[in-house]
């Protein structure tokens, strides 16, 4: 009731501003000139009741003053008034203002770009439904797993929703104009749905599509749909040739689909997988294993029911089942991340910090020069509180204009990081300066404004008001307290820039010897490329080692070309592949029973 | 005339609703409601009479409305509301609480302890 009126009377007072005026004008005229009228009544000359009734009534403009204060519509006047002047100030020291804003912008700037890493890749739930519950279950957490295994885990879980499999598959997409080599996923039937991503056109896989002779639907990703098929919506029903197969579209996922999330993250078709005689398979670890926990089964539990099913499966068949490790997805994807991206907020930080000394600092020194500005002020009769509020507001007013520049640079900078950053850091494709990073920006804006305007705002209001003024203007003196504080300031500074440089230098000496280390081989002048003949007539395998002893045969003759040679998967190129193998001599560990312990992939 | 009492703090804001209580009325008639009810022993600064009132209204307890006054002038006239009369009451009570509890004190003598 009271909290409505006293919005009503401001909202009031501040939309009828000329008219509050003119009421409290005549108000008070009304009065002074009734008492007026009494004292005439009771002999008093007009011109004298008047003067009498005036003085009376005492100062009218501090009155009405008063009046406002009550009612709060000062706080913006006198905002306004501050800004106004703080405007003035800035303008008169063009200089100052500049190098302060820069100064600014580079630390704001700095802090909003990587925030808005930080909050792409670390903060943001993955673009999945319920995503904190899905988990990734891997060998060693990272490594994959085989066939029969995973079909063994899915049948006698019981802590999971669903449990599904992708597998790596970059197939060649030919009939089309040209040629392409795609990377793709093939999928359990069950993946798609436990993600909970519904398709933008078509429909997901239908059960029984996963299953041998039924698996030749494909669906597409939105880049690929708008890359290939210029978002042609009657793609839906057509085929496409995948690895000389014809595959038939059913589906293409909204735009900012990615699955999956931490590997394999630039597929842009999935196709079922029907696994044939690899179904068998115990050895052939190629498959990532991903899972719903089901509602009120908790990450502790789940991982005490697979530890027991992978021992079980352990004894049945040696050698298999090992260190299995269920892990949330979300971890899984940003884990190996988290730290130095987090380690780079807080580097950011730093300056940030160094960036408010900095200005305070700067600040400090103008505010001493500007104490008979705030002694003629206070012996006006500014109170200190506004002579802080004044000081304060002119911080801010800086504090935005670095901000704005901030918020350019900003722009500026994510493009940049994402367009250095390592292949291998998820989501970044997702990074950009969005209302969160804005509001981030606003947020550290504020308080950046208030943490270097705070210091000089109460140094400058501190003047001692009579040595001020008795130093005949020169407005020099700086006190104790004064030094002391520029003094710490200083030595903050100098520290944390320290600090900084020895971080850098260190991250700088990490990365010389990363570059540094001995491969085991000459990487210099080597340059690699892909070769796929899946799907065309020499993929038969009778054809295809000819075929590459062909090529490279060829490639050896040209100009140029010292040595040539050929791999499936290229050295320290980050990829995880399990294969398994024999030492001679030694009883081997290899399951018995595998049928096909090759991979095709 | 006894000498004239100058207004112990906050006790102007009471003494408003008061006389706001009693009949609507606008600010110089508020003053001289005041003045007649304390037999002119009350000092009060016209001016300050002005703050409090947009105080008082910005909080809900009184509202005002331009009408006519004796001489035919507009006058702005104040007047209670129902949040008002609450806290005049609790005000009221206070008061006497405080003067019941401070009286006591004073009138306290040596033999009573």
């Amino acid at each position: 009731m009271t909290m409505w009126a006293r919005l009503r009377s401001w909202t009031a007072a501040m939309l009828g501003r000329t008219r509050m005026e003119r009421d409290m004008d005549e108000e008070m005229r009304f009065h002074i000139e009734a008492y007026a009228a009494e004292l005439m009544q009771r002999g008093v000359p007009q011109q004298e009741a008047l003067r009498q009734a005036r003085l009376e009534f005492g100062g009218m403009e501090t009155a009405k003053e008063e009046c406002r204060d009550a009612v709060g519509v000062s706080f913006l006047e006198t905002l306004f008034q501050d800004m106004r002047h703080g405007i003035r100030t800035m303008q008169r020291t063009p200089v100052f203002t500049m190098i302060a804003a820069t100064v600014l912008a580079l630390g704001i700037g700095a802090n909003t770009a990587i925030f808005s890493v930080v909050d792409a890749v670390l903060l943001r739930p993955l673009d999945y439904k319920d995503s904190g519950r899905l988990v990734t279950v891997l060998m060693n957490g990272d490594a994959p797993v085989a066939p029969a295994n995973y079909i063994d885990w899915r049948d006698q879980n019981r802590s999971f929703e669903a449990m599904g499999a992708a597998d790596y598959w970059s197939p060649n997409l030919t009939g089309l104009d040209s040629p392409e080599h795609l990377v793709g996923l093939k999928v359990t039937q069950n993946l798609f749905p436990m993600l909970g991503i519904d398709p933008l056109i078509g429909r997901l896989f239908i059960p029984g599509e996963d299953k041998d002779g039924a698996d030749r639907e494909v669906i597409l990703s939105y880049r690929l749909w708008q890359r290939r098929f210029s978002g042609d919506r009657n793609v839906l029903g057509k085929p496409i040739v995948l690895d000389g197969n014809a595959f038939t579209i059913v589906g293409v996922m909204p735009q900012g689909f990615q699955f999956a999330p931490f590997w394999a993250t630039k597929a842009e078709l999935w196709v079922p997988n029907a696994f044939g005689a690899r179904i068998h398979s115990r050895g052939g670890n190629s498959l990532r294993i991903f899972a719903r926990l089901k509602d009120g089964v908790s990450l502790t539990q789940a991982r005490a029911e697979m530890a027991a099913i992978t021992g079980r499966l352990e004894q049945q068949y040696p050698g298999t089942n090992r260190d299995v490790v269920v892990t949330p997805l979300k971890e899984k994807v940003v884990g190996e991340i988290e730290t130095p991206l987090l380690v780079l907020l807080g580097a950011v930080g730093f300056v940030l910090l160094i960036t408010c000394a900095n200005v305070a600092h700067m600040l400090l020194a103008r505010a001493a020069a500007r104490q008979k500005e705030v002694a003629v002020r206070t012996a006006l009769g500014a109170r200190r509180g506004r002579i802080i509020r004044q000081f304060l507001t002119e911080s801010l007013l800086l504090g935005c204009l670095g901000g704005v520049a901030g918020l350019a640079l900003a722009a500026l900078g994510t493009k940049f990081l994402v367009a250095l950053s390592p292949a291998n850091i998820p989501r970044v494709q997702t990074v950009g300066i969005d209302i969160r990073a804005a509001l981030f920006l606003f947020g550290a804006t504020f308080v950046t404004s208030i943490g270097f305007g705070l210091a000089p705002a109460l140094q400058a209001s501190s003047v001692a008001l009579s040595d001020t003024l008795k130093e005949g203007g020169r407005g020099n003196s700086e006190g104790k307290g004064h030094n002391r504080l520029r003094n710490l300031l200083v030595v903050s500074e100098f520290a944390l820039a320290l600090m900084l440089l020895i971080g850098a230098g260190l991250m700088i000496r990490t990365f010389a010897a990363l570059e540094a280390v001995d491969a085991g081989f000459n990487p210099h002048h080597v340059i690699s490329m892909v070769v796929s003949v899946a799907g065309s007539k020499e993929a038969d395998p009778s054809r295809r080692a000819v075929f590459y002893r062909q090529l490279i045969e060829r490639v050896r003759s040209l100009p140029g070309v010292d040595a040539a040679g050929g791999i499936n998967h290229l050295p320290l190129a980050g990829d995880l592949w399990g294969w398994p193998f024999v030492i001679e001599g030694r009883p081997s560990r290899v399951p018995a029973n595998i049928p096909d312990p090759l991979i095709a992939w | 005339m006894d000498k004239q009492l100058e207004l112990l703090q906050g006790t102007l804001d009471m003494l408003i609703l008061k006389a706001v209580s009693l009949s609507p009325l606008h600010g110089y008639g508020i003053l001289l409601r005041i003045q007649q009810i304390s037999k002119e022993r009350l000092e009060i600064q016209q001016g300050s009479l002005y703050p409090a009132l947009y105080r008082l209204e910005h909080q809900g307890w009184i509202t005002s409305e331009w009408g006519e006054s004796e001489n035919k002038r507009q006058a702005r006239y104040y007047r209670l509301t129902a949040a008002g009369k609450r806290r005049l009451q609790s005000e009221t009570d206070r008061w006497n609480e405080m003067t019941a509890v401070i009286a006591g004190i004073l009138q306290t003598t040596p033999e009573e302890l």
